[in-house]
């Protein structure tokens, strides 16, 4: 039973960490590496609210809000006008903007790890075995429902649809009369925000250091890879699988090839299925 | 291979014939001392401290008039704990700034450079590298040595600290898959089973990961009462987070990465508290120790404390300032060829910079005494220390001496 909690608890973060990333990929065709500073900038900010006196709840909230306008900002400011260039010079773009954001917040918040100020929490029982501590709980809660969320907005909503026509064809979509620039911001709005969740999280659960958005970058990029590029439900699918084939794997494996076992996940997927997990129920794969 | 004697006669004669070559400070120019410390990186929380003993050192040898007669001037150069940033900044030390002596760069970027220093011919003096490849690397005509005491010096403490005075036969080891934590975990192992010890299981755990519940459940199993604990900075948050979430209640045993207060404000002093951490040491009350620290308390306003390698950097840049006093000259191959020789037993000793020179004028050998330890450095530039001092985490979140122990009796490694 424990393993599925683990299991629930690692996809949650993953899942959380990575369909902002994946939405991207989705909308704009490029991979955005500086989604990893968004976690950083998430986790940061909510640190600083709590620090002053805010309780977690809302200054999760208020960060999420606060990194998703960032990366707004980041969009009108550097994406959108080299957005004519191709997704090449807009990767590099990410990696550039993705340094700045890191020194920046490394100049204020202090080399140093730190941690959220929080009373020590055990897991809660369930049938008398420990279960999941409240935070854990809330992570798994929160990812559930974002993905549910995304879902909904996406299929059922005016906004949703305009985001599916821009990715498949701007030219289409705006001979439509759906405004481009509108719903490339509300897009990098919301994945902006919800890896600026990820990231209060990730402190919350663990501690902060400037390295955390670089490290969750490589795993951001792994689990977007074995979803399919720009399949936002191939993500959500590929961190269940990634954090339950880890968590299984670790029975028979030292806990020490933790990676490695991630990584054999994706290799032995992408073998068997070249366009990731997405490849199920897509046959042809999208070209952007 | 040659004898220590000769060795030392060959480069006090190298010294000598490349004397004319090296640049001497001119009158009245001041001499400069580099320090090349991570002020960013993982040493990121230790380097200020290191910084505000060298400057305590700098500043008393310029109260006592320079070297030579020359003022001193402290040069800190950040080397991002890394072995590029250190290629970088002690390339910039030496080329731009022109320092006879580089002060405190960390086991990685220490082995880094050690062509570099003799190349140069600039001493470089590591005060908190643990590495065992420094273990018979250093000393005269190498332009290496090191102030701390070796990881493998430090494997024997522990083990002889948890069997002695815990009366802890047997111990689970947590250890995360890094290079400095897995040396420091491979050299107690290996001293601790050598002593009678039993390792019940090493728990090995993957960098860098959210979640460590099912190592925790490994550890678990064996319903352990100490677990002796060799991680990285945020591994070590998680993991024993995650073990008191879980409902265990663990003793930790953990080594020098986790003795700071980041560790125990991040991971939550209710879950850490009673956690344990032996540092090598001056004696308690020894003279040298105590000139130091009230040096240092009254200049910063803090006392410096056990494990940050302040006394460590301190005595590096006093017996490498007598070196040059020693040697008649401020360069590099003047403080290899002497840094042994101000610190060796059977000279006048000293525990100061002052008191120093004055014995070399009087024509004195002279044996500095340092604030850490003894600073006698061994055929290889490598110390022991006097003492060590085990630190547990109080209730209130600081880190506590709860105990003294004589270790000159401790075997070397």
């Amino acid at each position: 039973m424990d393993i599925i909690y683990f299991g629930l608890i690692s996809a949650s973060v993953l899942l959380l960490s990575s369909v902002g990333f994946a939405l991207i990929v989705q909308v704009e065709g490029f991979l955005n590496i500086a989604h990893g500073q968004m976690l950083l900038m998430g986790g940061y900010t909510g640190l600083w609210l709590t620090n002053i006196g805010v309780p977690l709840a809302p200054a999760a909230v208020l960060a999420a809000v606060i990194t998703g306008l960032l990366g707004m900002a980041m969009y009108g400011l550097l994406f959108r006008p080299i957005k004519a260039k191709g997704a090449l010079v807009m990767l590099f773009t990410s990696v550039g903007a993705a340094y700045v954001i890191n020194g920046v917040i490394g100049a204020i918040a202090g080399a140093r790890m730190q941690g959220y100020d929080l009373p020590p929490v055990r897991a809660m029982l369930l049938f008398g075995e420990p279960f999941m501590t409240r935070y854990e709980l809330a992570i798994v809660i929160v990812a559930l429902l974002s993905a549910l969320g995304l879902h909904l907005f996406m299929s059922g909503t005016r906004s949703g649809k305009s985001i599916r026509a821009v990715a498949d064809n701007e030219a289409l979509a705006r001979a439509r009369g759906i405004d481009p620039r509108s719903t490339s911001y509300l897009v990098w709005f919301v994945a902006s925000a919800l890896g600026g969740l990820a990231g209060v999280f990730l402190g919350v659960m663990g501690s902060l250091t400037l390295a955390m958005g670089w490290q969750q970058i490589i795993l951001i990029l792994a689990t977007t890879v074995l979803g399919g590029l720009g399949s936002l439900y191939g993500v959500m699918l590929a961190s269940f699988v990634l954090a339950f084939g880890i968590e299984f794997g670790l029975l028979a494996v030292q806990p020490a090839y933790r990676s490695a076992l991630a990584f054999s996940i994706i290799i032995i997927v992408l073998l068997i299925r070249p366009q990731g997990l997405q490849s199920l129920w897509v046959r042809a794969a999208r070209t952007h | 291979m040659l004898t220590a004697s000769r060795r030392a006669t060959l480069a006090l004669l190298a010294a000598t014939a490349l004397a004319p070559l090296s640049v001497a400070a001119q009158d009245g120019e001041p001499i400069k001392m580099g320090l090349l410390v991570g002020f960013t990186g993982d040493m990121g929380p230790w380097a200020p401290a290191l910084n505000n003993a060298a400057i305590l050192a700098v500043e008393e040898i310029n109260e006592a008039g320079g070297i030579l007669g020359h003022p001193v001037e402290l040069i800190s150069e950040d080397n991002t704990s890394t072995v590029d940033g250190a290629m970088r900044g002690a390339t910039r030390l030496v080329n731009v700034e022109g320092v006879p002596v580089i002060i405190g760069p960390e086991s990685d970027p220490i082995v880094a450079l050690r062509s570099f220093a003799v190349d140069n011919q600039v001493p470089i003096i590591s005060t908190s590298a643990g590495t065992e490849a420094l273990n018979e690397a250093g000393g005269t005509g190498t332009y290496i040595y090191r102030t701390n005491a070796s990881d493998s010096f430090l494997g024997v403490v522990h083990a002889k600290m948890l069997l002695d005075e815990m009366d802890q036969s047997e111990i689970i080891m947590v250890v995360e898959n890094l290079e400095g934590t897995t040396s420091a975990a491979n050299t107690f192992k290996a001293a601790y089973e050598r002593l009678g010890g039993t390792i019940i299981d090493e728990v090995v755990l993957a960098p860098g990961q959210t979640n460590y519940q099912s190592e925790v459940r490994t550890v678990a199993g064996y319903e352990p009462d100490m677990i002796f604990l060799a991680t990285g900075q945020t591994t070590g948050v998680a993991f024993v987070r995650q073990a008191y979430q879980r409902g265990y209640d663990w003793d930790y045993w953990v080594t020098a990465e986790l003795q700071s207060p980041d560790f125990v404000d991040a991971a939550g002093v209710e879950i850490v508290a009673g956690a344990l951490n032996p540092v090598s040491s001056q004696v308690e009350d020894s003279e040298s120790w105590g000139r130091f620290s009230a040096a240092y308390s009254a200049r910063f306003d803090e006392a410096p404390e056990p494990g940050f390698y302040q006394a460590e950097t301190y005595d590096a840049f006093m017996v490498a300032a007598l070196a040059m006093v020693a040697g008649g000259e401020a360069t590099g191959a003047a403080v290899d060829a002497n840094l042994t020789e101000v610190a060796t037993p059977g000279g006048t000793e000293v525990i100061s910079f002052a008191d120093g020179v004055a014995a070399l004028e009087a024509g004195e050998e002279i044996n500095y005494e340092g604030a850490s330890g003894s600073i006698n450095f061994n055929e290889y530039g490598n110390v022991t220390i006097p003492a060590t001092r085990l630190l547990q985490i109080s209730e209130d979140g600081t880190w506590e001496t709860i105990m003294m122990v004589d270790s000159t009796e401790f075997p070397a490694n």
